[in-house]
């Protein structure tokens, strides 16, 4: 879904929760009078030379908004870490270079459940239907926002949308308007470089984002763990009927390490994309083709020969809005999805067609109330077909306070992996002495789950907001790896719908801005899932988090960032050499991280040292992942 | 340097044709009483004093003309007692600075004509219900063109204005709209119905535009927490803003217009001294500022990168956030 199409979707969609409380510290009368006085009472500053004061993201329940400020406060090397302190998103450090996020308690290894994307554009990986976050061709410096939606969205993003959007929004070249440098490096030899460029003159702009990064191990200073090098160019042209047109490319290419459940393999992959929109008044025209060419070491211990894996997809998606009068407003679109893979773990070269329809109708009777209904229809060539109905009604009875309450549906279809795989597993003698099949399952249904949410949010001034998330979902269909069959004298594993869950939750979420250059967050997540679909029926993801953010940032040009986040503990059901099923807790964890910086302004300079897991608290996120160590890393910024 | 000397001469310029006006109503007059004029301020705003000042200063040299400055103070006593206090000496001519004094004067006061002054209050509708010819003054309003024109000037080879207003600025609109497609600009507008729409609207319009046209309207102006969003919006998306008031400018647009207290107030003079020597030059009840100040914050519009010609840069008033 290209940018513009999510952007309406965000406006339309759930924005209104938060616009309709959408006044000050005084309710403004009903009739606004325009008299002088207007211009006589004094104005607060919001921006000086080259800095804004801090401020409160409007952002509405459930969404949660990343900030170009935050992310350049954080000094994060990758994006899994910025997604850290987003209440209710569960990321696990597995390796030095391999993350893994999910919302609301549904996290795992090769997570697969939120739909992630880049400026529209998705990033996932059809083969498995997740996300390689260190394979993403985007660098950090060239991100303005991060939006996180922390419900299922299937109504309007079809399949992968189960538990959630990520929504990567990149600068434009007029946000950008200059060059910029950035070098980071530190323990680990972590080096993170990243060159950032874009202007606009009259009705063309471009952007041009170049980087590199690397990492070692957190357990073995001598084992390179990520060594990658990407780039991204966007060119955009505003026609004289108002028509605009953007393309875009991509790359990234190099070699990281990727936990495959029992242990890390190194991966070398060169993914690329191509992407164009075409906006006019209210039509809409987005076509990307995402490719994938990687090689990896065998995925099990004792197994001889590399995986390939080759991929293409390509999407084209076309929407209208119709503005039926200032409370009314009607979108629909289709999209069509065309994927092929090849690649030595499934069985032989598979080809999909992938077509869907939507709606969504936004209605505001009065003022105070806005009525959201959506749906779309989905239809896969294995599964048939799903139907992913969404509705919300957002009510604020004063100024200051907004409810909310939403329905919807989500499902996520069998990837390719779990329908065509076919791959042996090799003999690990005593415990297994025979190889084990893998295989497919084409039979699949899709996982379906259901959410219902109140949401409450109380935004009296610009500079204080609370708000309140109560959530509740049920989903079946799981598509777990099966028990062994042993049926035909040596065993098979395949893939199953094995059973459902239902899972509640909280999350509060605060803002206080005590001094325009200060400004406190803090949030707290909640979740009790009943687990009735692993194998065990034991997993259970962490009950408690809880995070806390203080940015600091002084008109001498000195900044600073702490951020703690605290994570409950953690059950999994981990595979073992047998095939079979073991229980392993990972114990609850702090993490703290900071990061101060001095801005020479007139030189346009930034000099910053950040620390992450500052106090060294060496800690397990995955069982069979690496502790996660202090790193410390220095850099700086200059623009020119 | 050269603007101070500038703005000083203009101001005696000015005061010269008001004394060489004094003295066609001396001669008019030369046998009766000075006229009265009462005065009446409203209350409260630095800006009240600052046009009541000039006024003042600009009559004061006429020893044909008596001035009576009051308060308007209709708290500690009922409008109707005050007027009939004000009125009492029989003036000729009653002057009110600002939208208070002028609506009771409107309702209150029968029978003496009114010039009123420093006002953007929107008085056609009481105008209307009085004969327009004993009522007429100088309001606040800066007019839309000169608005659009100005904003041109300062940022030369802008293609596309972006524009939020509600139902009760259409007239704003529609001659926005004139302008714009006279002068060869897009104008990207969009209406909306409340002030909870406006977050949706600007998210909508600002990858749209080159600079957002922000004029006087009660629905942004009025709330803190929608201006502060707009301002951080479009800078934090490199969209300068125009907007209204040097009070604006200091919190953090790049660009704002905004009147000349001073000049207003010897403008008000001049039409005071009109109006006692009933020589009605101009048929319109009510003037616009003649004298439009730019206002720059070129911390802001340096951060925005903003190339404003030297010469429009040159007469301008520089203004500094948070001063």
């Amino acid at each position: 879904m290209s940018k513009t199409l999510l952007r309406k979707w965000i406006n339309g969609f759930v924005l209104p929760g938060l616009l309709i409380s959408f006044n000050g510290l005084k309710a403004a009368p009903k009739e606004m009078e325009l008299t002088e006085e207007l211009i006589f009472q004094p104005i607060e500053t919001v921006i000086t030379a080259g800095r804004t004061e801090q401020s409160i993201e409007r952002a509405p329940a459930t969404i949660a908004v990343i900030s170009s400020e935050e992310i350049e406060a954080s000094g994060a090397m990758t994006i899994p870490e910025l997604l850290r302190l987003v209440p209710g998103l569960d990321v696990m450090t597995v390796s030095s270079s391999h993350s893994e996020v999910n919302a609301r308690g549904l996290n795992q290894l090769l997570s697969n459940k939120m739909l992630v994307l880049i400026d529209g554009r998705s990033a996932y990986f059809d083969f498995f239907g997740g996300v390689i976050w260190q394979a993403l061709p985007v660098v950090i410096n060239q991100i303005d926002r991060i939006e996180v939606v922390r419900s299922p969205s299937s109504a309007l993003y079809g399949a992968n949308a189960f538990s959630g959007v990520i929504n990567i929004i990149t600068k434009t070249p007029r946000q950008i308007q200059k060059s910029c440098l950035k070098v980071q490096g530190g323990e680990n030899s972590s080096l993170y470089t990243s060159f950032v460029q874009g202007a606009r003159k009259g009705d063309t702009g471009y952007r041009v984002a170049l980087g590199t990064r690397h990492m070692d191990s957190f357990s073995d200073p001598n084992t390179e763990f990520e060594d990658v090098a990407l780039g991204n160019f966007n060119v955009d042209h505003r026609f004289d009927n108002d028509a605009k047109l953007s393309m875009e490319a991509g790359l990234i290419r190099g070699t990281i390490a990727q936990n495959m459940r029992l242990e890390d393999v190194k991966v070398d992959a060169t993914t690329s994309f191509v992407k164009m929109n075409f906006d006019q008044g209210p039509f809409t025209l987005q076509a990307f083709w995402n490719r994938g060419d990687e090689t990896s070491e065998p995925f099990f211990p004792g197994g001889e020969e590399d995986i390939d894996i080759l991929y293409n997809t390509l999407d084209l998606e076309a929407q209208h809005t119709v503005d039926l009068g200032l409370k009314h407003t009607f979108i629909y679109g289709l999209n069509y999805r065309f994927n092929t893979i090849e690649s030595s773990l499934i069985d032989k070269e598979h080809r999909q067609n992938l077509v869907a329809g939507y709606f969504q109708e936004e209605y505001r009777p009065v003022p105070e109330i806005s009525l959201l209904a959506g749906a779309r229809v989905d239809r896969h060539p294995l599964v048939g077909v799903n139907f992913s109905p969404r509705g919300s009604m957002i009510y604020a009875p004063t100024s200051n306070n907004t409810f909310r309450v939403s329905i919807g549906r989500a499902f996520r279809n069998p990837s390719f992996t779990d329908s065509y795989i076919a791959i042996e597993y090799p003999p690990q003698p005593p415990e297994m002495p025979v190889p084990v099949q893998i295989i497919g399952e084409p039979d699949l249904e899709s996982e379906k789950m259901t959410t219902y949410e109140l949401g409450y949010a109380y935004f009296p001034r610009h500079d204080f907001r609370w708000e309140i998330d109560v959530f509740a979902y049920k989903f079946s269909d799981y598509i777990v790896p099966g028990a062994l069959d042993f049926s035909s004298g040596l065993p098979v594993q395949s893939y199953v719908n094995l059973g459902s869950a239902k899972a509640f939750g909280f999350e509060l979420t605060a803002d206080l801005i005590p001094a325009p250059w200060l400004k406190f967050s803090a949030n707290y997540s909640y979740q009790d899932l009943d687990n009735k679909y692993t194998v065990l029926n034991q997993q259970l993801p962490p009950k408690n988090k809880t995070n806390f953010k203080s940015f600091l940032s002084l008109p001498s040009g000195f900044s600073a960032s702490f951020t703690a986040s605290f994570v409950g503990k953690t059950r999994w059901e981990i595979p073992t050499l047998e095939g079979a099923y073991e229980l392993i807790d990972t114990k609850s964890h702090t993490r703290c991280d900071a990061r101060l910086a001095y801005n020479l302004r007139k030189k346009n300079l930034e000099l910053f040292a950040a620390a992450f897991n500052l106090f060294d608290s060496r800690h397990l996120e995955y069982p069979l992942g690496e502790k996660v160590r202090r790193r410390v890393t220095a850099g700086m910024s200059f623009s020119f | 340097m050269l603007s101070c000397i500038k703005k000083h001469l203009e101001v005696h310029l000015k005061c010269l044709l008001l004394i060489g006006t004094g003295l066609l109503i001396a001669e008019d007059r030369a046998h009766a009483n000075p006229a009265r004029v009462a005065l009446v301020r409203s209350p409260v705003w630095r800006e009240y004093e600052q046009t009541s000042r000039s006024i003042v200063s600009s009559l004061n040299g006429n020893p044909e003309l008596s001035v009576e400055e009051i308060v308007f103070e209709a708290d500690s006593v009922s409008e109707d007692e005050f007027w009939q206090k004000v009125t009492e000496n029989r003036p000729e001519l009653i002057v009110t600075v600002g939208t208070a004094s002028t609506r009771s004067a409107i309702n209150f006061v029968k029978n003496i004509p009114i010039v009123f002054t420093t006002v953007l209050d929107n008085l056609e509708s009481l105008l209307a219900e009085r004969n327009s010819a004993d009522i007429c003054g100088v309001t606040l309003a800066i007019p839309v063109e000169v608005q659009l024109r100005m904003m041109g000037e300062a940022l030369p080879g802008i293609r596309r204005v972006g524009y939020i207003y509600g139902m009760s600025s259409q007239d704003i609109y529609q001659k926005a709209e004139q302008y714009t497609s006279r002068n060869g600009i897009r104008l990207i507008a969009r209406e909306i119905a409340s002030e909870r729409d406006i977050p949706q609207a600007l998210r909508d319009i600002i990858p749209e535009v080159d600079v957002f046209w922000m004029p006087l309207d009660a629905m942004i102006y009025y709330n803190q927490n929608i201006r502060h969003f707009i301002l951080l919006e479009c800078f934090q998306n490199s969209v300068p803003i125009m907007a209204v008031s040097k009070k604006i400018a200091v919190a953090g647009t790049p660009l704002a217009v905004g009147v000349d207290y001073e000049d207003i107030g010897i403008q008000t003079a001049e039409l005071i001294l009109r109006k006692l020597s009933r020589v009605n030059r101009t048929n319109s009840a009510i003037q616009h500022p003649r004298k439009v100040l730019l206002y720059i914050n070129h911390g802001v519009s340096s951060s925005l990168g903003l190339n404003i010609p030297v010469e429009i840069a040159d007469k301008a008033i520089s203004v500094k956030s948070g001063r």
